[in-house]
C-alpha cells in the first residue's frame, strides 16, 4: 500500500485523498464515470490494507456533488470494506451535501442505516463548482 | 398543443438516429438564447470540431460560421411573448461525412419579411468578388441598425462557407413569421468533398419538418449521436445551463440523464466502428408540470423480455416496497459489474417520482428499438 493515494478530480469522477499518516480519506465532487469499477477498486484495496495499521483515529469525509448508481454501489462496497476491516479501531465519517440537496442527505443516510455506522451530516453552500451559472473555460462569444 | 405519441411521428424522429454514423453529430435545441446559453451551445460545437483532423484555419472557419448563425437569432429575431409556444427560437447543428450544416429559425415582425428577403437575395445573387466588395460598402456606410446588423453576418457567411444561404419565411399570423437559415460547410480539401446530400435529414424541409414536431411536443433539445461518455457530458453541462429549476429538481434531472443515457453506452446495441458508443436518440420536453426525458436505442430482440419484465417488476412497486428492492440490489456485491443496469431503473423511477413508460417498436428480425421515457415533476 503506498503510504498516499491522491486522485485529481476530472469532470465525471471524484478528486480523492488517502493518506495514511495522517488517517485522513476524502471522496469529493462528481461520480458518473464511464467505468466505476475500475475506478473504486483501487480504493477498495488501499483502505482494506491501510486498516492493518490505522490511526488511531479515521476520518472519512463524503463530499458529492452527484453520484450515478453504479458509483453509488461502489461506495457501498467502499463503506462495507472500511466496516469489515476497521475492527475495533475509530473512525469518524462525514457526509457532506448541497444546502436544498435533500436527495443526497437521503441517501448518506441510508449508508448509515444500512451499515450501522454513525455519520456526521454537513450542509454546504455548493459542491458542483458548474452549477453556478458560470461559462468559465468557455469560449466566449467576440463582440 | 397536445403530447402526440403516434408512431408515425416517433418514426420521423428515429429517422435522425438512424442515419447516425460514426462521428456524426444531429443537435437541435429550441428555446432561450442568453449569452451564457449561446457559449455553452457553441462550447459543444467547438468540441466537436476540435476532434476533426482538419487544419485549424478551417476549423476557425466553420466555428466563425456558428457563431454568427447563433447571433443572428439574437440581431433578428422579435421578441412575441404572446405567442410564446410558436415563437422559441431554434438552433440545429448537424454532421455528416465532412459537411456541417447549420440551421437556425426565428420570429420577425412581417414587416420585416421583404426587406429581409431583398437582403438574402442580394447576397445569394453576388459572385465572390462582388460579395467583397458589397461587404466593404456595408461596412463603409455604417448603415448598422440598433441590433448591429446591416446583413454582414449574413454576408460573412456567405464568404466563409463558400454556399448560398437557403432560407423559408412561413407567416405565423398577420403580425409575425417564421424566418430560417440554413447554411452549410465543408471541412475536406476542396477537391476531396465528398458529395453533400441532397433530400434527407440535412435539408432546411426536413428542419422545418422537425420544427412542426418539436413545437407539438414541447421539445427542448434533441440530440442524436453515437453516445458515449463525451457527448454525455456534452449534454449535461447544456442542460446544467439550460434549467432554472430549484437545485433539488435540476439534481433529479441531471441524476436521470445521467442513467439513461449511460443506459444507452452500455446496454445499447448496434455499435459503429470499433467505438464504445452507440447510435441513440435523446430528448427533453415539457408535459404540462413535468420535465420529460426520452432515449430510444437498438436493443437485440432477445433481451426484449427480460428487460420488459424488469421494467413492470419497478413500475408495480410501491414506494417502501422500491427503497427495499434498491437497497437489496446496492449491496448485492455479486452483481458488480460496471454495466449494473437494475439500479438505474430503480433509480430513474425513485427520483422521479413517476412510472417509468416505455415502448418496443419492431425495427427488423434482429432488433428492436427500445424507448424510455421517465418524467419529473417540476
Amino acid at each position: 500500500m503506498n503510504n498516499q493515494l491522491i486522485i485529481k478530480k476530472t469532470e465525471d469522477s471524484p478528486a480523492v485523498i488517502m493518506d495514511a499518516e495522517k488517517g485522513y480519506v476524502c471522496i469529493s465532487g462528481i461520480s458518473w464515470p464511464e467505468d466505476a469499477l475500475s475506478f473504486y477498486n483501487p480504493l477498495h484495496d488501499w483502505i482494506r490494507e491501510y486498516f492493518n495499521n490505522p490511526q488511531k483515529i479515521t476520518n472519512i469525509e463524503f463530499k458529492f456533488a452527484y453520484f450515478n448508481t453504479a458509483s453509488a454501489k461502489q461506495i457501498a462496497k467502499f463503506i462495507t470494506t472500511i466496516k469489515e476491516s476497521m475492527k475495533d479501531n475509530k473512525i469518524a465519517v462525514k457526509w457532506f451535501y448541497e444546502k436544498e440537496d435533500s436527495e443526497m442527505l437521503k441517501t448518506g443516510k441510508r449508508y448509515a442505516n444500512i451499515l450501522n455506522i454513525d455519520f456526521e451530516f454537513i450542509e454546504t453552500e455548493r459542491q458542483d463548482e458548474d452549477d453556478n451559472n458560470s461559462a468559465e473555460g468557455v469560449y466566449k462569444i467576440q463582440k | 398543443m397536445a403530447a402526440n405519441n403516434n408512431i408515425a411521428d416517433i418514426t420521423f424522429v428515429i429517422d435522425l438516429m438512424k442515419s447516425t454514423e460514426k462521428d456524426d453529430l444531429n443537435y437541435i435545441y429550441r428555446g432561450e438564447f442568453t449569452q451564457n446559453l449561446q457559449q455553452h451551445i457553441l462550447s459543444l460545437a467547438e468540441k466537436n470540431i476540435d476532434k476533426e483532423k482538419i487544419s485549424s484555419k478551417i476549423k476557425k472557419r466553420v466555428f466563425h460560421i456558428m457563431v454568427e448563425s447563433i447571433q443572428n437569432i439574437s440581431r433578428h429575431g422579435d421578441a412575441h411573448d404572446e405567442y410564446e409556444e410558436t415563437t422559441s427560437s431554434l438552433f440545429s447543428i448537424q454532421k455528416h461525412n465532412k459537411w456541417y450544416y447549420v440551421t437556425t429559425g426565428n420570429v420577425i415582425e412581417n414587416s420585416k419579411v421583404e426587406n429581409l428577403r431583398s437582403k438574402l437575395e442580394k447576397i445569394n445573387s453576388l459572385s465572390g468578388d462582388e460579395l467583397d466588395k458589397f461587404y466593404r460598402e456595408v461596412l463603409g456606410n455604417g448603415q448598422l441598425s440598433a441590433k448591429g446588423g446591416a446583413g454582414l453576418g449574413l454576408i460573412e457567411m456567405v464568404r466563409k462557407s463558400g454556399n448560398k444561404l437557403s432560407y423559408k419565411i412561413v407567416e405565423i399570423n398577420n403580425d409575425i413569421s417564421f424566418f430560417y437559415l440554413h447554411t452549410y460547410i465543408n471541412t475536406a480539401v476542396q477537391d476531396e468533398a465528398p458529395q453533400k446530400i441532397g433530400d434527407t435529414i440535412f435539408s432546411l424541409d426536413y428542419i422545418v419538418k422537425l420544427h412542426l414536431f418539436i413545437m407539438d411536443n414541447n421539445i427542448l433539445l434533441i440530440y442524436s449521436a453515437v453516445f458515449d461518455q463525451d457527448s454525455l457530458l456534452s449534454l449535461i453541462s447544456i442542460m446544467k445551463n439550460r434549467m432554472n429549476e430549484t437545485l433539488n429538481s435540476k439534481k433529479k434531472i441531471i441524476s436521470i440523464m445521467v442513467e439513461m443515457l449511460q443506459n444507452i453506452i452500455h446496454h445499447g446495441d448496434v455499435t459503429i466502428g470499433n467505438t464504445s458508443g452507440c447510435k441513440g436518440i435523446f430528448y427533453i420536453s415539457i408535459r404540462g408540470d413535468k420535465y420529460c426525458l426520452t432515449s430510444i436505442n437498438y436493443i437485440k430482440r432477445d433481451k426484449v423480455d427480460s428487460l420488459k419484465q424488469k421494467l413492470d417488476h419497478i413500475n408495480s412497486l410501491n414506494d417502501e416496497e422500491r427503497e427495499d428492492f434498491y437497497n437489496e440490489r446496492l449491496f448485492d456485491f455479486r452483481i458488480n459489474t460496471s454495466k449494473e443496469a437494475g439500479l438505474g431503473l430503480i433509480e430513474m423511477r425513485n427520483k422521479s417520482k413517476n412510472p417509468l413508460e416505455y415502448e418496443f417498436i419492431d425495427n427488423n428480425e434482429k432488433y428492436c428499438l427500445f424507448k424510455i421515457t421517465s418524467c419529473i415533476n417540476r
